[in-house]
């Protein structure tokens, strides 16, 4: 009975295992993979590029609506790679014949499979975002593009942060309690939208007005970066203050500023944001256009790195970026794109902590140097025969 | 007008430029000139408002009847052909400009008029030259092609019997008002928001606008003015009739007259003011109206801007010091002006102005590549390319009629075929290079040069694998490829009709990521249509039952179209690798799920789908050769698709108005593909 069913788990473990190395399962892998690239495609128009990543790219399921009215459930893109690397595995390297006359291929899907760990190490280890700096300005931080949090930070020497991520705000559907023993008060945070302005409430019928104003909710743009988060938050002191009530909005300049005790406490809704190790500061913004054209040729910032009491001047342009301590700095964009001649010019600066910055290139370089030897042995094959 | 002047100006000016003039004449100007009027905003709108303006004034409103054009010597058009203008940032020759600019307005390089009953052909430079030499005349050139005359009806035009025709200038001046207020109304629209209908009119107005302003570019060479002498101190003896050039000699001796009447408060008496005031007034209109060609090197090497004769004039009014080197510009092109009805003194004139120009351009390295470009054009490579491809194809089908008969024949039309073949690919590649050349650049930086270099390299992998497979198959499709390559390249050019060789933005300015990623991925394409391509004769010979009792040819354009594939997916593979790397370093990620990314991804996808579909035998040759059609698509909608959408960082390269011809092309393939499955299905069907 017991070898009976050794015998079974063993045959369904080799079925199972064929199966997921099968030539089958990769084309139906890959079907999928192409079907859900060319849906995210068409939908980056109408949708924009963070919604569509969101929903079809980085997601183990979704629902596709086929003609925007019949529901389809579909695998992820992420789910499709995590099988697609399972497969590679089975299929291309333990079952793949070892014989080394025909490296080819197995240096090939070695290739493949580097690549595939390097999107993953992307996807949960790499940190994207932006500094954005005018002529003279310094800064040793940098922002999500698109990420949101309350920030809530005491005001003395310590300045010490707490962060509720924008997740957590959003579960608010009615009101969200924030509770911490660190701090003498707590948060009830309501009316959290992911677009949204102030608008003066004189004239409107609007129960949840402050000073005011309330919050209008707006569709999302499709371009990420143009929306703006905003909530209520009450503040309500442990030790039985009263409840100071405000609204926080995205597009503010500065937080909001509470009194608990003695103590100070900014509040605000912000884009997330992480340190740098250095300071950098803009000395010089240039753009260039082709002469008699609004066609940008070059565009450029003379930086200043500065750590600890180090100072180097750097040059950061578009294709030359700033590489150092992990962290990656790229000329992105600059603006005011209407501004005068001679007047003052921000540089935005994309900044990027990816552990596997370059395992593309290895991968490349590797599944290139396989297909180009078992192409080159085919046709040398291929010659020979016909010779024959 | 007041007594002391003399300005013959032809027609009636508004108030633009007066802020030039004021700025001239100091506040004296301002004291005295008390009519100001405001000029429009920049942009399209002061554009078209201006152009109105100067419509109004010259250009009487009907169209002439049994119209006979100038005709400009050969030597003389040689001569305006060289010369050296920046136009969309970089220096091209002035033949390139008309080239591009006929070909917006007309549709073709080629202009064609009927004088007195008989044909005569116009090139794109002497069209140019007519234009700024016999501007009159021009406004009765059949210019500006029109495919629907619903167009012109709703301008308030009068249309033409034919639906598609062509009309001039003068046709369209009763309608420029309703046309420029439907053509701002519809250019604030975004571009796919408009209808056909609409875009039509966007560009007539566009159309109408450029060629009034190229039309009063030179009508300050034709200006006169007269002063009384011994009005204004330190000027020569001989102030009447003299030209713009020689009376912008006297603007330094003005500007210190009258800056010392300021520093001695003394109150210049109306009759100098009076005197100038005109004057002003027409050089502040000149600086305004003959700003479209930049065909003057600044001073400065520093400077990289070239200028207009509007600027010239401009600056002159504001110069300290005479600018020597420009009025002597400029006076050269008064002269080619007023020599246009003596031919011996045109043929002077315009090489005289041509060396002006060259030498200045040739001083800052700025004119090097301007012969090269001049005889690229007029040698005309792709032209002959397509002849040559259609004329080989002929052959091939020739070749393949007389097949049965073998004999003499057959041998020439071979021999005939694969000179033809050799010739036309010879000139596809030597057309690639020179533009190499002329652009400093890998063979491919823009969506144009994608179809050359794409038909190239399908033709050539032709012909290795005819070398490789001698069936006659490849070599039988490379004259197709290039045709149908050659005259998509020529269609696309017409429909842009904007210069081919465009500046680059900032990130493509990176000539060995050009060379790699893009000629890799432009590579896969090629290999790509041509597994396609090679899958229809496969197929088309299935449902069509050609050669089916020698069942080796198949299994042969099976192996072939296996192997393209292979190759498709090594260079798309590759190709769209560096692409990631080339983004990693310059936007800072690897992969973005960008359109046109996306779009390169789908074709590794796809080849990859094909590979481990036929290793694991789920198809066979008929079934690879099915999804290589299918690839055909893919490959369409990534090489042009995406560029539709309107979406991406790829920002360079985005088109419009191809969506018909994808379709159509889907279309064909979807119904290639269902004839092939359904006649493949029939057999059985009948043995059953």
């Amino acid at each position: 009975m017991q070898m009976a069913k050794a015998t079974n788990n063993r045959s369904f473990a080799k079925w199972a295992f064929d199966g997921l190395a099968s030539y089958g399962f990769v084309v139906v892998l890959l079907s999928f993979l192409l079907l859900l690239t060319l849906l995210g495609t068409l939908e980056q128009a109408e949708y924009g590029l963070f919604a569509v990543q969101k929903k079809y790219f980085d997601s183990l399921f979704l629902v596709h609506k086929l003609f925007g009215l019949i529901p389809i459930p579909l695998p992820g893109v992420y789910l499709l790679l995590a099988l697609l690397f399972v497969n590679l595995v089975c299929g291309a390297i333990i079952r793949a014949p070892k014989h080394w006359r025909y490296p080819g291929m197995l240096i090939a899907h070695g290739g493949i499979l580097l690549l595939l760990v390097a999107g993953f190490v992307n996807q949960h280890f790499a940190t994207y975002g932006h500094l954005q700096l005018f002529e003279g300005e310094a800064s040793s931080r940098f922002s999500s593009y698109h990420e949101w949090v309350l920030e809530i930070r005491k005001l003395d020497a310590s300045s010490r942060v707490y962060v509720i991520p924008a997740d957590q705000l959003s579960d608010a559907s009615g009101e969200q309690k924030f509770a911490s023993a660190e701090l003498p008060f707590d948060l009830v945070v309501s009316g959290y939208s992911e677009n949204c302005r102030p608008i003066p409430a004189s004239g409107h019928a609007h129960a949840s007005s402050v000073d005011g104003f309330f919050l209008q909710s707006i569709s999302r743009d499709k371009e990420s970066e143009a929306n703006f988060a905003g909530a209520y938050v009450d503040v309500i002191e442990k030790t039985g203050g009263p409840t100071q009530s405000f609204i926080t909005w995205g597009l503010e300049h500065y937080p909001h500023v509470v009194h608990v005790g003695d103590d100070r406490w900014a509040i605000g809704i912000t884009r997330n944001s992480w340190a740098l190790p250095f300071k950098i500061v803009l000395d010089d913004f240039t753009v260039e256009h082709h002469p008699n054209t609004g066609i940008p040729k070059v565009f450029m910032s003379e930086v200043t790195k500065i750590e600890g009491k180090t100072h180097e001047k750097i040059r950061i342009s578009m294709n030359k970026p700033l590489r150092y301590e992990g962290y990656t700095l790229f000329q992105a964009t600059w603006g005011p794109q209407d501004a005068a001649p001679g007047a003052r010019l921000f540089s935005g600066l994309a900044v990027v902590r990816n552990p596997a910055d370059h395992w593309p290139l290895y991968s490349c370089i590797v599944v290139g140097i396989g297909l180009l030897i078992h192409l080159l042995q085919k046709l040398l094959f291929h010659l020979r025969m016909r010779a024959a | 007008m007041k007594r002391g002047v003399r300005c013959q100006v032809s027609g009636v000016r508004f108030g633009f430029g007066v802020g030039l003039a004021s700025r001239a004449l100091g506040p004296l100007y301002k004291k005295r000139v008390c009519v100001r009027r405001k000029m429009p905003c920049v942009g399209l709108k002061a554009l078209l408002l201006l152009a109105v303006t100067l419509v109004t004034c010259v250009f009487p409103s009907h169209a002439a009847e049994d119209a006979s054009f100038p005709r400009i010597e050969q030597s003389v058009l040689d001569s305006l052909a060289r010369i050296p203008i920046q136009d969309g940032g970089r220096i091209k020759p002035l033949d390139t400009y008309a080239r591009f600019m006929l070909l917006k307005f007309y549709g073709s390089r080629t202009l064609r008029v009927r004088e007195d009953g008989e044909l005569r052909k116009i090139g794109a430079i002497e069209w140019l030259a007519i234009s700024l030499l016999f501007p009159q005349e021009a406004t009765h050139l059949p210019l500006f092609r029109v495919d629907n005359s619903d167009v012109i009806v709703a301008v308030g035009a009068t249309p033409h019997e034919k639906r598609r025709d062509r009309y001039t200038f003068a046709e369209l001046i009763p309608a420029r008002e309703k046309l420029y207020e439907l053509g701002r109304q519809y250019g604030e629209m975004e571009a796919d928001e408009r209808n056909p209908h609409q875009s039509m009119i966007v560009a007539l107005a566009h159309n109408i606008s450029d060629y009034e302003f190229l039309l009063r570019y030179t009508e300050f060479a034709r200006e006169h003015f007269s002063l009384e002498p011994g009005l204004i101190p330190g000027l020569p003896e001989e102030t009447d009739h003299v030209t713009l050039s020689e009376f912008l000699h006297w603007m330094p001796s003005i500007r210190s007259e009258l800056k010392e009447l300021m520093r001695d408060e003394r109150d210049p008496s109306d009759e100098i003011i009076g005197a100038l005031a005109e004057p002003f007034t027409a050089l502040q209109h000149y600086s305004r109206t003959a700003m479209m060609l930049k065909l003057f090197p600044p001073p400065s090497r520093d400077s990289k801007s070239w200028r207009s004769a509007g600027d010239l004039i401009a600056g002159a009014m504001l110069a300290d010091e005479e600018p020597v080197l420009d009025l002597e510009l400029l006076e050269g092109v008064e002269a080619l002006i007023t020599a246009r009805d003596n031919p011996g003194e045109l043929d002077n004139a315009a090489r005289d102005v041509q060396r002006a120009l060259a030498s200045v351009a040739r001083v800052r390295g700025e004119y090097k590549r301007i012969p090269l470009e001049v005889t690229f054009y007029r040698i005309n490579f792709f032209s002959w390319s397509l002849t040559g491809y259609l004329l080989s194809f002929l052959m091939v089908s020739f070749s393949w009629l007389s097949s049965q008969r073998g004999g003499a024949f057959r041998g020439w039309s071979q021999y005939s075929f694969l000179a033809l073949l050799s010739g036309s690919t010879l000139m596809l590649i030597a057309g690639i290079t020179v533009r190499c050349i002329i652009r400093g650049r890998p063979p491919v930086s823009t969506l144009y040069e994608t179809i050359l270099f794409i038909t190239a390299v399908a033709v050539l992998v032709c012909v290795i694998m005819e070398y490789m497979n001698r069936r006659g198959i490849a070599i039988g499709m490379a004259p197709i490829l290039g045709l149908l390559g050659m005259f998509l390249a020529n269609k696309y050019e017409a429909k842009e009709a904007i210069d081919t060789m465009p500046s680059l933005q900032a990130v493509l300015d990176t000539n060995f990521w050009l060379a790699t990623h893009v000629t890799c991925v432009t590579i896969g394409y090629a290999a790509g249509l041509l597994a396609g391509a090679l899958a229809h004769v496969y197929i088309l010979g299935r449902v069509f039952r050609v050669r089916a009792a020698d069942p080796e040819f198949y299994a042969s354009l099976g192996r072939m179209v296996y192997g393209v594939v292979c190759f498709t997916l090594f260079f798309s593979f590759i190709g769209t690798m560096l692409g990631g790397i080339w983004a990693n370093y310059s936007w800072g990620r690897f992969w973005g799920w960008d359109p046109k990314e996306n779009g390169a991804l789908m074709i590794v996808l796809w080849q990859l789908i094909i590979l481990h579909a036929k290793m694991g035998r789920y198809v066979q040759d008929f079934g690879v050769c099915m999804l290589a059609i299918i690839g055909a698509c893919i490959i369409a909608f990534s090489w042009w698709g995406v560029n539709l959408l309107g979406v991406g960082l790829h920002s360079y390269g985005f088109t419009q108005g191809i969506w018909g011809a994808l379709m159509a092309f889907w279309g064909f393939e979807a119904v290639v593909l269902l004839v092939a499955t359904i006649t493949r299905k029939l057999p059985r069907s009948r043995e059953a």
